[in-house]
């Protein structure tokens, strides 16, 4: 896993999910940073790390998916960074289209899917 | 004791009244009389009062006994009329009976009058009271009808006391038990008279919550019905005082008031009110039985009622909670997923110990199984709460269908089923794909486990003349009893046996919510021993229609990478048999 491989963030509230994530992204290669909710996301992005592609979970505290989402596209820096939404919560009110994700993935997650949707943003 | 007696005389000779009206104060009356010689004065008379018999004479120079009785049975058709005369040819007096006179007695015979009128008054009174009883029971028929279909206990209730007025009381007041601050709460104050209605309406609305009147507390402790005033005693001139007691009661200028206890099942409901604002009504023994049968009826359906709203209650909590539950399940499996799908990669990358990922593989497939037993469950509840939308797109259906069939080839082949496919090149329309795909993986997984070992026939055709396609999956196995047809559709339904074919039974209840939600229908034909064919009809196009939340996973399919499955390229609509069988290389 070379320097110049490009960076994955997970954006994920469950520890074991996003530790497993992490995990899965350094074995195909991929540099990773994860955070547990959108402001620690949104902390990571202002220290200057610009990753390939953000994983978003819908649900977290603090500051969930949508909150997170409204920031990030305030911010001429960071609002190209495509967003794929991974959930597990029924969406009644169909809120998550709002997010204007590149993709939905839902958990629990198929390996094959997620890398094959990263692969679409990111080269390894 | 004279006996009050309202008499109506029709008789121009004053004398012949005098005489009438002596026999009748010998005979023990105490009468009450006006005498009327034309049509106009016998009209009037019957219009201003109330009168207990008619006595007429029937040849006056004015107008005749006969007409006389013709005018009074226009206004009542039951009151006693007795024709008296000096002369009667006896067709005439047969005639006159016939009419509708109840006697008839010669003026030289008036010792014959007042045991007469003794008997007319015993047999208008036993009449009245069997009209009466036939009303009674006509009305409790109709309360008892209305109540059938209402399952709110309060709707019920208010029912019956709107139906009581004003055919068996001027007022009702139907008050249920409930267990807040205020012990009862008054459903229905119904009046025939608007403004009265208004009055005690507000007058119950202004009581304090502990104000519940001393006759509804003594109904309430002692479960005993109450009447007021109590039989026997006789009111004053036949008028009764006002009742004291309740300001509803009060409001509703109430002399008579009766109230009956509503109980079912051992305990009180409540308690309905009927009141008379007629000082000259009083309720009597009749009513009350009356009024206990209604409470009675009521009572029941009240019960009923509130059994249903509980059971209702029971079965929202129990939905939240399976809502709740599954999506709970959804975390750690997710987790679980994760970390069994990189030990597989790791493992395999390293050039593991086979036998590593032979397991790995094995424990993955479970835990996928349980996945998609969690995601069956949360549709299941989503599905049941109303919370499906569909989200309709134009795919090409046929190429669903191979999709699903290649992506399930390695669970046919695990169950020994060749997949017969007969299916278009190319039928476009537009439907829900996800819930589509849903509905294929359920019926082809439901054929592969009932009817392992055994091929399974998949048909899709556009149905003749029509915008519609037949979707058919077709097993040979065990079959479905007749008795169980309907019932698999339901929910945790299954027609063999729980433990033996795994899965929660919810597979065709969501097939069956998808396929009808897109305006379509999903039917079953099978015999024991036969095998079962499944026939889903769609119409081509699907409007967009609001039903269901979206972001409804579908069931997870288990990882394939597909061997071949038999593709054909025939037509037909699936009614006749399947002809050709194709290997797995292909045609």
């Amino acid at each position: 896993m070379s320097d110049g491989a490009p960076l994955v963030l997970v954006v994920e509230d469950d520890f074991e999910i996003r530790e497993a994530l992490l995990e899965i992204l350094a074995l195909s290669g991929y540099r990773t940073e994860g955070a547990a909710n959108g402001r620690e996301a949104l902390d990571l992005l202002a220290s200057g790390r610009r990753p390939c592609l953000i994983l978003l979970d819908l649900m977290m505290p603090v500051m969930d998916a949508w909150g997170f989402r409204e920031q990030q596209l305030q911010s001429e820096d960071l609002r190209d960074i495509p967003v794929v939404v991974v959930t597990a919560y029924p969406d009644p009110q169909g809120r998550a289209a709002r997010l204007d994700a590149a993709a939905h993935l839902s958990k629990p997650v198929d390996l094959d899917l997620l890398i094959g949707t990263v692969e679409r943003f990111c080269r390894a | 004791m004279a006996v009050p007696l309202r008499v109506l005389l029709v008789e121009d000779v004053p004398d012949d009244a005098a005489l009438v009206l002596r026999a009748l104060r010998k005979g023990g009356y105490d009468p009450v009389h006006r005498r009327v010689e034309t049509a106009d004065e016998l009209r009037d008379a019957l219009q201003q009062s109330e009168w207990d018999i008619v006595i007429a004479d029937h040849a006056l120079p004015q107008f005749s006994g006969d007409d006389a009785l013709t005018m009074v049975r226009e206004e009542h058709s039951d009151l006693p009329f007795i024709l008296v005369s000096g002369t009667i040819g006896e067709d005439v007096a047969v005639a006159a009976m016939k009419a509708g006179a109840h006697d008839y007695v010669l003026k030289q015979n008036l010792a014959r009058l007042v045991p007469a009128i003794d008997r007319e008054l015993r047999e208008a009174q036993i009449r009245r009271e069997r009209r009466r009883e036939v009303e009674s029971r006509m009305l409790l028929e109709e309360v008892s009808a209305a109540q059938a279909p209402l399952f709110d206990p309060r709707k019920s209730f208010a029912c019956v006391a709107r139906l009581s007025v004003p055919r068996l009381a001027d007022g009702a007041l139907a008050e249920l038990v409930d267990g807040g601050p205020s012990g009862l709460d008054a459903v229905a104050v119904v009046h025939r008279d608007s403004t009265v209605r208004a009055a005690a309406q507000e007058q119950r609305r202004q009581e304090a919550p502990e104000a519940t009147a001393a006759r509804t507390r003594s109904v309430l402790t002692t479960g005993e019905a109450l009447l007021e005033p109590p039989p026997g005693a006789a009111p004053a001139g036949g008028v009764l005082a006002p009742l004291e007691g309740s300001p509803v009661l009060r409001a509703m200028q109430a002399h008579s008031a009766l109230s009956v206890p509503l109980s079912a099942r051992g305990r009180i409901l409540g308690v309905l009110t009927l009141v008379s604002s007629d000082p000259r009504r009083r309720f009597d023994g009749a009513d009350l039985r009356v009024a206990l049968e209604l409470a009675h009826r009521t009572a029941f359906a009240v019960d009923n009622a509130r059994l249903y709203e509980s059971a209702r209650e029971a079965v929202r909590l129990r939905d939240d909670f399976l809502a709740v539950a599954s999506h709970e399940l959804r975390t750690p499996l997710t987790a679980l997923r994760l970390q069994l799908q990189l030990m597989e990669r790791l493992v395999s990358r390293d050039d593991g110990d086979p036998r590593l990922v032979d397991k790995l593989e094995r424990a993955l497939r479970q835990s996928g199984r349980l996945s998609q037993l969690v995601e069956s469950l949360l549709d299941v509840t989503r599905i049941s709460s109303g919370h499906v939308v569909l989200k309709p797109e134009r795919f090409d259906f046929a190429e669903v269908v191979r999709d699903v069939v290649t992506r399930l080839g390695e669970e046919a082949q695990r169950a020994g089923c060749l997949v017969n496919l007969r299916v278009p090149d190319h039928l476009e329309g537009s439907w829900d794909r996800l819930r589509i795909e849903q509905v294929l993986v359920n019926l082809l997984s439901n054929a592969f486990k009932y009817g392992a070992g055994h091929p399974v026939d998949v048909g899709l055709a556009r149905i003749a003349d029509t915008d519609c396609l037949r979707l058919w999956v077709r097993d040979h196995g065990i079959g479905i009893a007749s008795e169980a047809m309907e019932r698999i559709f339901g929910r945790f339904e299954r027609a063999a046996s729980m433990r033996a074919y795994g899965g929660l039974g919810l597979g065709l209840y969501i097939s069956r919510e998808i396929v009808e939600s897109h305006g379509g229908t999903i039917a079953v034909q099978s015999e024991l021993g036969l095998g079962a064919l499944f026939i889903v009809e769609l119409p081509l196009e699907t409007p967009e229609r609001a039903a269901v939340p979206e972001n409804a996973l579908p069931m997870r399919v288990p990882g394939g990478d597909g061997t071949g499955d038999g593709i054909g390229d025939g037509f037909g609509d699936g009614s006749e048999g399947i002809d050709r069988t194709f290997g797995e290389e292909g045609p």
